[in-house]
């Protein structure tokens, strides 16, 4: 499905991706963790188009991101760590404005945005401007709309910040639910208990570079995950 | 603290000059002076000409002595005037909407010294303003009355008086709409008619202003006895830059009062006001069908939204919208004996009012520049628009197509006017609606060109985006200089060919720049998006 080939792009005299490489297969749930600074954010971007790299090459199902970013774009969602909306539109505009880029129908979409946000508590909020959002309903609003044209792979950076226990145990469900209907999730997170619990396979990296990657039996072994992480930092 | 508050105020306003965002290096030495010669010589060459001319007209009132305190009063005034004009609209932004307040109200820091910080842009673009009326006059009082070191001293403090004034005056009347906003639902829509009723009384006072001076002239002796009796505040505001002491300590102490005062009531008003949300009835959503669009029509209605949703791009980026409206209305109803005047002069004459009508309308028009910082407005949101699958040239397309969009109809309107109150030959009358036409396109895709080579995405506060950047400023004056330029020009064409073909010619010039700016946009244009 989604393919990382020997990745790499520099900022200045700093590599901050360095040859890295990752395949994440239908029904995955791919999670990657590192410390601060490690080349994640960098990674997820590159992925999904935001950011250009220097060297590498990034497909899926065979679809270029560089040669074709139009129609890897199409079968995508992403999701930043901090997910800065048009505060100038309200909820619903906004989803609607997703719903269009991504020519999603009419019937279609008003089903999703009914099931999604009532999923996250949000439905009664959605005329409310999204300036007066806190950040956990921005965060909600930003997975609503990732989910809402039904893309075949979802990419979020750290997802679970700032959700309620609720809205995070939702989370983990739809994005079960992606993977069991054929598609893949890729996101990096900090919280290694999730990761452990909900990841079928996770890459540690650092420095830019990948430095342990597989089934979470294979990275942790017996030991925990948050014990396998810190051994391969030190 | 004070200082280091103040580095980063400085910092904000002017990191534009310092620093290239798009190559992420700081600008050279010889590159920042550059750019702040061009910006000091754009404001004297738009609003400087202007003041000056009219202190020079005025200036012979500064050589006598008993008469050059009305010479102070009227440009001290008129500095307040036109420095509380250009500085109103960012005070409430400045004060009371930046990205930062949460920061820096977390931060052990008085609110005082936050507010002090906040004015210094406020004080900055004031002093800005009526230092472009001061300055002329005072070099003219300098000319023309003998070289004094109390001339000069009281010259200096009367400018820096009046700028303090006029921050005292745009931290009321952004403090009023701070409070109003606070209570009311549509604030952009509120802020907007409550601006343009300012803007209105501002002209008001502004005309009537001019026709008062003329009186003035006429009768001095008599209305400056006048203004002694019933005015006394004014004459005491000429007196102080002769310098007489008493006055001269009276009008710096009232204005150093009365800052300090705003400055007290800010202070203990900012934390409930900017942290404040308006206490109207939450909305209540009602599930119906939604109205799907083609990715462009969503992208053109986001642009739409983002435009009306905020009063700081509604009114430095559509005011010229009213404008046109207005000036065509008035040559509806005023211009009706115009094109029978017109037409008893010579044929050249007539040729030369319809000509300069087609770029006349079109410098109204150049106001309107909605695409200049639609780039920089994207700031934290780009990842968003970069993360669609929409192709770039889709997203660049909306943003010029709004600024044609809201441009269009006011533009053609006011020419029609121009020609129902001229009344050129029907072919002249083409080439003049056509020209504006033409003019429209070409200005929407000039404005983002200038927002694509110099976008500034890092901003904490919209009004560093929409009034201040590089960017707006080169849109502006670019179509300021072309517009002025077509219409000088034709007293130079005019000996060598006639009103058709210098239209025509100005129109083809206009067509052939717009499709290279089309080309540009569309070509290097995308990659400077997407480099971003």
């Amino acid at each position: 499905m989604l393919e990382i080939k020997h990745l790499t792009k520099t900022f200045g005299e700093k590599k901050a991706v360095d040859d890295l490489s990752i395949e994440i297969k239908s029904g995955e749930i791919y999670g990657f963790i590192g410390h601060n600074g490690a080349g994640k954010t960098t990674t997820l971007k590159s992925v999904c188009g935001i950011q250009s790299f220097d060297s590498g090459e990034i497909t899926l199902d065979g679809v270029s991101v560089t040669a074709d970013p139009l129609t890897f774009k199409k079968q995508i969602a992403y999701i930043p760590d901090n997910p800065d909306l048009y505060d100038f539109m309200t909820g619903i505009k906004y989803l609607n404005f997703i719903a269009d880029i991504f020519g999603v129908g009419e019937k279609e979409r008003r089903e999703r945005i009914e099931k999604y946000a009532d999923i996250f508590g949000l439905t009664a909020d959605l005329a409310q401007p999204v300036g007066a959002y806190s950040h956990g309903m921005k965060q909600k609003l930003a997975l609503i709309s990732a989910w809402i044209h039904e893309p075949r792979m979802i990419i979020m950076d750290e997802p679970f910040v700032g959700l309620d226990p609720v809205a995070s145990h939702k989370l983990k469900e739809m994005m079960r639910e992606v993977c069991d209907a054929g598609g893949a999730i890729f996101f990096s997170t900090h919280v290694l208990d999730v990761a452990e619990k909900l990841c079928d396979k996770v890459a540690i990296i650092k420095e830019g570079k990948l430095i342990k990657s597989g089934t979470m039996e294979e990275v942790k072994g017996d030991a925990s995950l948050e014990a396998a992480f810190l051994e391969l930092e030190e | 603290m004070v200082k280091t508050l103040l580095k980063k105020q400085l910092a904000e306003i002017f990191k534009g000059y310092f620093f290239d965002f798009k190559k992420n290096k700081p600008r050279s030495n010889a590159k920042t002076v550059s750019l702040f010669v061009l910006f000091v010589l754009l404001m004297a060459f738009v609003s400087g000409a202007v003041f000056g001319a009219m202190a020079y007209a005025l200036g012979d009132i500064a050589a006598y002595e008993e008469f050059r305190w009305i010479y102070y009063a009227i440009f001290s005034l008129m500095a307040v005037l036109f420095g509380t004009f250009g500085s109103v609209f960012t005070t409430y932004s400045g004060l009371y909407l930046s990205r930062d307040n949460d920061l820096l109200l977390s931060m052990p820091i008085p609110v005082r010294v936050i507010i002090a910080a906040r004015l210094l842009g406020v004080y900055l673009m004031g002093l800005m303003y009526s230092a472009t009326v001061m300055i002329p006059a005072v070099v003219v009082h300098l000319i023309k009355a003998p070289l004094t070191f109390g001339a000069v001293a009281g010259a200096i403090l009367q400018i820096i008086n009046v700028s303090v004034f006029v921050m005292v005056l745009s931290c009321v009347l952004g403090y009023l709409v701070a409070r109003i906003s606070v209570k009311l639902k549509n604030k952009s829509y509120v802020t907007v008619i409550l601006s343009l009723v300012f803007i209105a009384l501002y002209y008001y006072l502004y005309f009537n202003a001019s026709t008062f001076i003329n009186k003035l002239l006429a009768n001095i002796a008599i209305y400056g006895e006048k203004i002694k009796d019933r005015a006394h505040v004014i004459y005491i505001i000429g007196r102080a830059a002769e310098p007489d002491a008493l006055p001269t300590l009276a009008v710096t102490g009232a204005c150093f009062v009365l800052l300090a005062v705003s400055m007290l009531v800010i202070s203990r008003s900012f934390i409930k006001i900017a942290t404040s949300t308006a206490s109207v009835k939450k909305a209540q959503y009602k599930q119906k069908n939604s109205h799907c669009r083609s990715a462009f029509g969503a992208l053109l209605a986001k642009e739409a939204k983002r435009f009306t949703s905020s009063p700081n791009y509604l009114l430095n980026c559509g005011f010229g919208i009213l404008f046109l409206v207005a000036a065509g209305v008035f040559l509806l109803i005023k211009g009706k004996n115009a094109g029978e005047i017109i037409s008893m002069f010579p044929p050249v004459f007539k040729d030369a009012i319809s000509v300069i009508a087609a770029p006349a309308v079109c410098l109204m028009a150049s106001t309107n520049d909605v695409a200049a910082p639609s780039v920089s407005l994207e700031g934290r949101t780009l990842w968003q628009i970069r993360s669609l699958p929409v192709p770039t040239k889709t997203v660049l397309k909306a943003k010029y197509t709004l600024q044609i969009c809201v441009n269009i109809i006011p533009t053609l309107f006011c020419g029609c006017c121009i020609i129902a109150a001229l009344r050129p030959d029907f072919f002249t009358g083409v080439l003049l609606l056509l020209f504006c036409a033409v003019f429209v396109v070409f200005h929407a895709l000039f404005c983002l060109f200038c927002g694509l080579i110099k976008p500034n995405l890092n901003w904490t506060n919209e009004i560093f985006a929409i009034k201040q950047g590089i960017d707006v400023m080169l849109a502006l004056f670019g179509g300021f200089g072309y517009c002025v330029a077509i219409g000088a020009l034709w007293f130079l064409a005019n000996k060598i060919m006639g009103a058709y073909l210098y239209l025509s010619l100005a129109l083809a010039l206009t067509a052939a720049l717009a499709y290279l700016l089309y080309r540009f946009i569309n070509t290097k244009g995308v990659k400077l998006f997407e480099r971003l």
